[in-house]
Order: C-alpha cells, then sequence, then structure tokens
C-alpha cells in the first residue's frame, strides 16, 4: 500500500477552486416564503381535513335549527347538503302531511340546539361536574408538580432514578393507569387503601362501588359498606387525574428550572434571603413562562377529562359511577354519550354539537383570560 | 473590615475522583477600607478565592476572618457581604429599584422585646445544657464505681491465683476508674452550683421580659407611634425608598430606577449590581471580574467608578480579575496567583518593578516583558558569552539563567551595546516606535523594544541595532528572582 502523503494547503485550494460555489450563481431560487409553504403544505392539508372542517361543520350542525331532519346518513353537513340538492323533500315527522323543502331546513338557522341542550339536565350536570374536577385537580397538580421539580432540582444522589420514577405515569396507558387506581381504591378485601384505612383503625370506605358491599376486616368480622358517595368517588377521580398529568408537567418545570442561571439563587443568599424566599421571590417569578404554559394545557386538559373518569371505573365507556351510570359524567362523556348507540334520540346529532361548541367556548375564554393575566405576571 | 485568609485551601474532587487544588494553602490580610484585586490567568482559583470569601464555596482547609470573627462556617447571607458577578446577576423580573431592595427586604430586626426573648431563650438552653452535664457526670461516677467494684473482684481472683501482672492491670484499672470519679464528683458542685446561677438568671430574664412587655404595652397607649417604630421588625418602605435612591444617587443611575434590568446597557447594569451590593451596608464587597462584560470604552470608565465608590463608601473590597491593567489601576494591593498558589502580594508599582519571580514579571506589563537566556559562569553573567553584569556576583554554581528587561527599559546605543538585536520589524505607533526582533543567536526569544519617536531616524532601515539595558531582572532557570 502506498504511503499516505500530506497535501500542502496550496495544492489543496487548487484543486477546489472551480468546484466550489462562491462567486456563482444558485440555478433554482425560491424565495424563502415559498419554501416555507411548500414545507407547510402537507401539515395544512391535514389540518383543513381533521381540524378546520370538522369546527365548520359541527357549527353548521349546531346552528342548524332541524338538522336531525336532513342528515343524509352521516353527520358531514356538507354531505347532506349536496343530498338534499338532489332529493329536495323531507317529511319533517313521521306521519307529517306537508313536505319540507330541504334546503328550507338547511337555510333555517338558529339556536334551536342550544335551547335543547340547556333543558337536558344532564348536560348542565355534566358541566358542573367537569368544574369541580377542574377547580380541585388543576391547583393541586400544578402545585405538586412545581414541588417535586423543586426538590428534583435540588437533590444530587439518585436524582436520574426518581426523574425516571416520576416520568413513567407518562409512558403508561392511562385506561391501564386507572384501571391500577380502580384496584387500589376497590372495596373487597384486595384494596390496598381501605386495607391501610383498616389497619390504621379507620372504617373502611366504599369508593367506587354503584352499590353496598361486604367487606371483610383485619379480625375476620364482615361488614356492610354502603353504596359509594360522589364525594369518594371524587377522591379516587381527583387522585388519579394528578398522578396521570404529574410526569409531563414536572418534566416541563424541570427544564424550565435547569434554564435558571445558578447565579440568581447565589446572589439571592448572598442577599440574605432564606430558602422559601428564595423560591418564592427569584425561582417562582422566573419560572413563570413555564407556569403560564402549565396552568393554561392543564386546564385545557382537565375541561376535555374523558379517559381520567370512566378508567377509574373501568365499567365501560359510558359508565361515570353511580347506579345511573352519570355520577361525574364529564362534558366530552356527555357528548359522546349522546351522539352515539347509547343515546336517547340519536338522530338528534345537532345538541352534542352544540354541547361541543359550548365547551370550546368556555375553554376559549378561560384561555383568554388566562392571558390576560399572565400579561402582568409572566417574566419572559 | 480588616480580612484575613489564613492558609486557605480548596480542593474539588472530579467525577472521576481526580482531585484538583483549586487553592493552596493561602495566606494574605486585607487592611480596612482597602481595595485588593486578585490578579492571574484563568483557572489559577482567584474566583474561587472570592466564592469561599463570600461563603458560596467551603474552603476544604485554613480559615477566613472578618476583624475577630472567624466566618469560615458561617453560611453566606450571615456574613454581610456584597458580590457583584462576573454577569452581574441582576434578577431579570425586578425593576432596578426591586433589585437594589432585594438585600433590604431580607432585613430582619429583634423586634419590640426580641432581645429580652433571646435572652430568656439562652438561659433556658444554659440550664438544659447543665442539667445534661450532671447526668452525664452522675452516669459516670456510676459507671466508675461499677468499673471499680469489677475490678476489685478481679483483682482478688487475681491475687489468689498469683498472677502479679494480672494484679497490677486490675490495679490500674482501679486507679484510673477512681480518678475518673473524682474528677467527676468534682465537677458535680461547680455544675449544681452552676445551675442554681443559671436558673437565677432565667428567673431575671423572664422579669425583664415581662418588664419590657409591660413598658411596650405602656408606650403603645402613650405614644402609638413610638411604639410601632419600636415593634418593627423589618424596615419599611420608606426607609427602603431612601436607601435605594441614595444607593442609585451614589452609582449615578438613580434615573433608572423604574426600569427593568434588561432595559440598561451593560455598563449601567453593572453599577445596578454595585448599588444591590452596597444597599445592606457590607461589611466586604466582592467583585467578580467586574469588567470584563464592559467594551473598552465603558471599561476605563467603570474602571475609575469602582474606585471613586470604594473610597466614598470606605468598604473595604476585594476584586478579581485578569487584566493586569485593571488590577494596576485601581488596587491598593494586588495579589499575583498562579495555579493556586499566590506567587507576590504587594503594591502594584512594587510588583510590576520588583517582581518576586518570572511568573509575576511576565504577567504584569503589556507588551510583556523581554526574556532571553544568559549563563553565570564562575559567578558571572554572560550573555551570549559577554559579560553582562559586571556590578554583581550570581553565586558560584555555573548554571543557565533567564533575564528580562522591560520593553521601556532601553536605551539606544551607537555600537557595542550589552543587548545585540536583529530587527525584524519596526512599527510606528505615534507615540512611541516598537522595534521587534530577536536577541542575537536567540531567533526563538522574540522580543518587543519601546522607543521614543524621536529615534525613527536612528533606527529606520537598520537591520542590526544595539542597546543597554536601562534595567534587567535575573531569574534562575524554575523562575525565582536573583537580587
Amino acid at each position: 500500500m502506498a504511503e499516505k502523503v500530506m497535501k500542502l494547503p496550496s495544492e489543496v485550494y487548487a484543486e477546489i477552486k472551480d468546484k466550489t460555489l462562491i462567486g456563482k450563481r444558485r440555478k433554482v431560487q425560491l424565495p424563502q416564503w415559498a419554501v416555507a409553504w411548500l414545507v407547510l403544505v402537507p401539515a395544512l392539508i391535514f389540518l383543513a381535513l381533521f381540524m378546520f372542517y370538522p369546527i365548520i361543520n359541527a357549527f353548521l350542525m349546531a346552528f342548524i335549527n332541524d338538522f336531525q331532519y336532513v342528515r343524509g346518513g352521516g353527520t358531514f353537513a356538507l354531505g347532506s347538503f349536496f343530498k338534499a340538492l338532489s332529493n329536495p323533500c323531507v317529511l319533517p315527522y313521521e306521519g307529517a302531511v306537508n313536505c319540507r323543502r330541504r334546503l328550507d331546513i338547511f337555510m333555517s338557522f338558529g339556536f334551536n340546539n342550544f335551547v335543547n341542550l340547556f333543558k337536558d339536565g344532564l348536560f348542565a350536570q355534566s358541566i358542573l361536574n367537569t368544574a369541580i374536577l377542574v377547580v380541585v385537580e388543576v391547583p393541586l397538580t400544578i402545585m405538586i408538580s412545581l414541588l417535586i421539580a423543586t426538590f428534583l432540582n435540588n437533590i444530587k444522589a439518585l436524582k436520574g432514578l426518581y426523574q425516571t420514577i416520576f416520568f413513567l405515569p407518562y409512558v403508561t396507558n392511562s385506561i391501564a393507569l386507572g384501571l391500577v387506581f380502580n384496584i387500589l381504591f376497590s372495596s373487597s378485601s384486595g384494596g390496598l387503601i381501605n386495607l391501610l384505612i383498616a389497619r390504621l383503625g379507620g372504617s373502611p370506605v366504599n369508593f367506587l362501588g354503584d352499590s353496598p358491599n361486604n367487606y371483610m376486616l383485619p379480625d375476620g368480622s364482615i361488614i356492610t359498606l354502603p353504596a359509594a358517595t360522589k364525594f369518594h368517588q371524587g377522591i379516587v377521580i381527583v387522585v388519579n387525574a394528578i398522578w396521570n398529568g404529574l410526569a409531563f408537567k414536572i418534566l416541563v418545570f424541570m427544564a424550565g428550572l435547569a434554564t435558571i442561571d445558578k447565579q440568581y439563587t447565589d446572589a439571592a443568599k448572598i442577599d440574605g434571603a432564606n430558602g422559601f424566599t428564595i423560591w418564592r421571590r427569584i425561582t417562582l417569578p422566573l419560572l413563570s413562562p413555564q407556569i403560564l404554559y402549565i396552568t393554561i394545557t392543564s386546564f385545557i386538559g382537565a375541561f376535555k377529562m374523558y379517559t381520567g373518569v370512566i378508567s377509574v371505573y373501568s365499567r365501560g365507556p359510558f359508565d361515570f359511577g353511580g347506579p345511573s351510570g352519570t355520577d361525574w359524567m364529564p362534558v366530552v362523556g356527555w357528548i359522546y354519550k349522546s351522539m352515539s348507540n347509547e343515546a336517547v334520540d340519536r338522530t338528534n346529532i345537532g345538541i352534542p354539537a352544540a354541547g361541543s361548541l359550548v365547551l370550546l367556548g368556555i375553554i376559549l375564554i378561560i384561555t383568554i383570560i388566562q392571558f390576560g393575566v399572565s400579561k402582568k405576571r409572566v417574566h419572559y | 473590615m480588616e480580612v484575613r485568609i489564613e492558609n486557605l485551601t480548596k480542593t474539588f474532587i472530579g467525577r472521576k475522583g481526580v482531585e484538583t487544588t483549586a487553592v493552596n494553602h493561602m495566606n494574605f490580610t486585607i487592611p480596612d477600607g482597602k481595595l485588593v484585586g486578585l490578579l492571574g490567568p484563568s483557572g489559577c482559583g482567584k474566583s474561587t478565592t472570592l466564592y469561599m470569601i463570600a461563603g458560596l464555596h467551603k474552603p476544604t482547609d485554613g480559615h477566613i476572618w472578618f476583624g475577630d470573627e472567624d466566618v469560615t462556617n458561617l453560611p453566606p447571607e450571615n456574613r454581610g457581604i456584597g458580590l457583584v458577578f462576573q454577569n452581574y446577576a441582576l434578577y431579570p423580573h425586578l425593576s432596578v429599584r426591586q433589585n437594589i431592595q432585594f438585600p433590604l427586604d431580607n432585613v430582619r430586626f429583634a423586634g419590640a422585646f426580641g432581645e429580652e426573648k433571646n435572652a430568656v431563650a439562652d438561659a433556658k438552653h444554659d440550664i438544659k445544657v447543665t442539667e445534661h452535664d450532671i447526668d452525664e457526670s452522675k452516669k459516670a461516677v456510676k459507671k466508675a464505681e461499677a468499673a471499680i467494684e469489677k475490678a476489685k473482684a478481679k483483682k482478688e481472683k487475681a491475687e489468689k491465683a498469683e498472677d502479679a501482672v494480672g494484679v497490677e492491670e486490675c490495679e490500674e484499672a482501679i486507679k484510673h476508674n477512681e480518678a475518673l470519679m473524682k474528677s467527676a464528683t468534682e465537677r458535680i458542685p461547680n455544675l449544681e452550683a452552676h445551675l442554681v446561677e443559671a436558673r437565677k438568671k432565667l428567673e431575671e430574664t423572664v422579669q425583664n421580659l415581662e418588664k419590657a412587655k409591660a413598658a411596650f404595652a405602656e408606650l403603645k397607649v402613650k405614644d402609638p407611634e413610638a411604639a410601632k417604630e419600636k415593634g418593627k421588625t423589618r424596615l419599611s418602605k420608606a426607609d427602603k425608598d431612601a436607601i435605594a435612591y441614595e444607593m442609585a444617587r451614589i452609582v449615578d443611575i438613580d434615573q433608572y430606577l423604574d426600569r427593568k434590568p434588561k432595559e440598561l446597557s451593560g455598563g449601567q447594569q453593572q453599577r445596578v449590581a454595585i448599588a444591590r451590593a452596597l444597599a445592606k451596608k457590607p461589611r466586604v464587597l466582592l467583585l467578580d471580574e467586574p469588567l470584563s462584560n464592559l467594551d473598552a470604552r465603558l471599561r476605563l470608565q467603570t474602571r475609575e467608578e469602582i474606585k471613586r465608590i470604594q473610597r466614598e463608601t470606605g468598604i473595604t473590597t476585594v476584586f478579581v480579575t485578569h487584566d493586569q491593567e485593571e488590577a494596576m489601576s485601581i488596587s491598593d494591593t494586588i495579589v499575583v496567583m498562579k495555579l493556586g498558589v499566590v506567587q507576590q502580594i504587594d503594591e502594584p508599582q512594587k510588583v510590576y518593578e520588583e517582581p518576586a519571580n518570572l511568573f509575576v514579571a511576565k504577567f504584569l506589563g503589556s507588551p510583556a516583558i523581554n526574556v532571553f537566556d544568559g549563563e553565570v559562569k564562575g559567578g558571572k553573567l554572560l550573555l551570549n558569552g559577554k559579560v553582562f553584569d559586571t556590578d554583581k556576583v550570581y553565586g558560584k554554581v555555573d548554571r543557565k539563567v533567564k533575564i528580562a528587561v522591560r520593553p521601556e527599559s532601553f536605551s539606544l546605543v551607537k555600537k557595542g551595546g550589552l543587548i545585540p538585536v536583529e530587527v525584524r520589524q519596526v512599527e510606528n505607533i505615534g507615540r512611541d516606535i516598537n522595534v521587534v526582533g530577536h536577541v542575537e543567536e536567540q531567533p526563538e526569544n522574540h522580543m518587543k523594544i519601546i522607543i521614543p519617536s524621536e529615534l525613527r531616524e536612528e533606527v529606520l532601515g537598520k537591520e542590526k541595532l544595539s542597546f543597554n539595558p536601562k534595567r534587567f531582572y535575573v531569574f534562575e532557570e524554575e523562575g525565582d528572582r536573583i537580587k
């Protein structure tokens, strides 16, 4: 093999002299905005198909007064509209004498669906349920994750291990997590929490069961637990939701804490601040962008809560606790149930559509309020 | 406040257990009200020293004294220091005013009868400790008694067995335990007397506290304003505003009090950092590379500002820098460091004119000092085989040495100078001329000579020049100065 001879720099320059692009024009030069659009097109197509169109669709369904009479076998308002052009007449209800023009029905916009929606007591209850869960869960989960993130940030030994432990729920299926809590809070003999309560001398609680059941105490005597109260079910739902959401929040807060220069805390220490003062006056304000982000996403997430409730009961997609299966029905659960096979009036798709718009409105208003508050409180 | 560094050492242990000594048995004293510059190249341990004085790093060994107080184990917040970080570390979410007031927010007073309360707590603590000591002593007596009994029994056995060594051992044990018992028994009356005294003291302090409470209650009725003033545990907003304004005025940023740090220029941020450090009237002010983030013009200006502020406030100040000019221009004393070891501590001019070793000579001065190889033969100093110094005897051992001459210490001669120079380049820099070249026969030792521009005609176009040194230093090969 020939020995490798090192080239002189001048030789290298001579070789590449005519090959570099210095001083030459690029042949095809798309402007930067065009390149940007080109890259965005696939994403935009999917967004339009699966995001923007469904939103418009939901608006149409919700605001057409008698949509249920003109839906062409599906929920696609536009498809129904085209069908209406070819099949112009429909009987508004069974046994009606006069035929109504489909197009007329399409054109009669109004708040009928919303009026019917608010007449539905179950919807009002689901709104209340969701509101309670949001108000209890969101502040708790943010505070707990902040505390854990702060402490995780301060320890040195085994930091990686603890980080992994707290991150595990994030990679676990939320239905599976709910099942775990269902078993933990079970009022049959295997329920760990009840076992603990009994050991500590308290009386066991029927957390989730919808009917009274027998419970064997550690001493062997058997007592009958009453059916689960709404309060006890709520505890399990909230605990499950907190545990479920903790991992991601801790991750975000840890990332935020890592960006805070240690010099700020050192400076504060020298300025005579104790640990809590440093946390309250330096760390928290500097973490405020992350706190805002987590607050907004937590509120949105909590308003959309559904799996967190059904997974805790683990009795199917439409059982939200209690004998009627509606004790802790959330808004999303209500919407899902009212447009499913379980619905009483399955054809009336306009009402759940109106319900989803109400949910959208609530989330929108709360997010806008949060952004408004954040202008004063968040320091970038 | 005088700051005394005693035998200070800091060893960091790296990931693989490798020890690095950042500061090695350091000793120096900073007189009250002086400005001291810690000078050295990066990695020489000067910032570590500063952080140890601040309390952010814990020394591996040694002590730090503020006056008569040993602060080595005091946490930073209790040391009464002000620290200005290299990149200022101004709290970005607080306004300039809030930044300056932050240290003041953390100030706590004892309150209306805090001192009396503390006295009661102290007395209670004293009683507790004394009671504990009495208990311990009594236990010790019992233990010694038991041990004596045991030893006596053993001794009897040994006597029966006619084991002389055993008997002796037992006797020794008895003696030892008897001594222990005696000292413990003697301790008890003293401690008991102290306990009586301490109980009396507690009564007294409790009475004092009651009195103070009563007096305060009376004052509350009589003069609520005064009572409020006496009872406060932290600074009022008005007081804090007044101090913040005064500090801002001293550093000349009073018109920016309501701005956020990022709305200020680098120099202004720097001054806010100083104001914040000064706000709580620190006993010692520490500055970590205070000028390194400023541009050249601002650096010059801020340098003078720091000197002025230090003079105005009279606070003992330590500052860290790698810039020798900065250190020379504002320090009262310079501490030159290299790899954690102090090289020289002196006034700036002294450090420049009388460097303790080759490192100090090389580190101070710009352009750097010129060093070339010489040798000592028969006690005479030679350069390129010619006698360089006729006045002095340089020791008996023949050896290689280093000769160093500052760039401005050359005088041009027509012919036969001690330093023959081969010229490579002549640079015109206005007031002066730089002659760049090397000593004949030593092309590896580059040198720069500064001569006044009047001599321009005489050096231009010449390939060889001859110089005599006005002043020179001789160092051993390993760097120590030969005086």
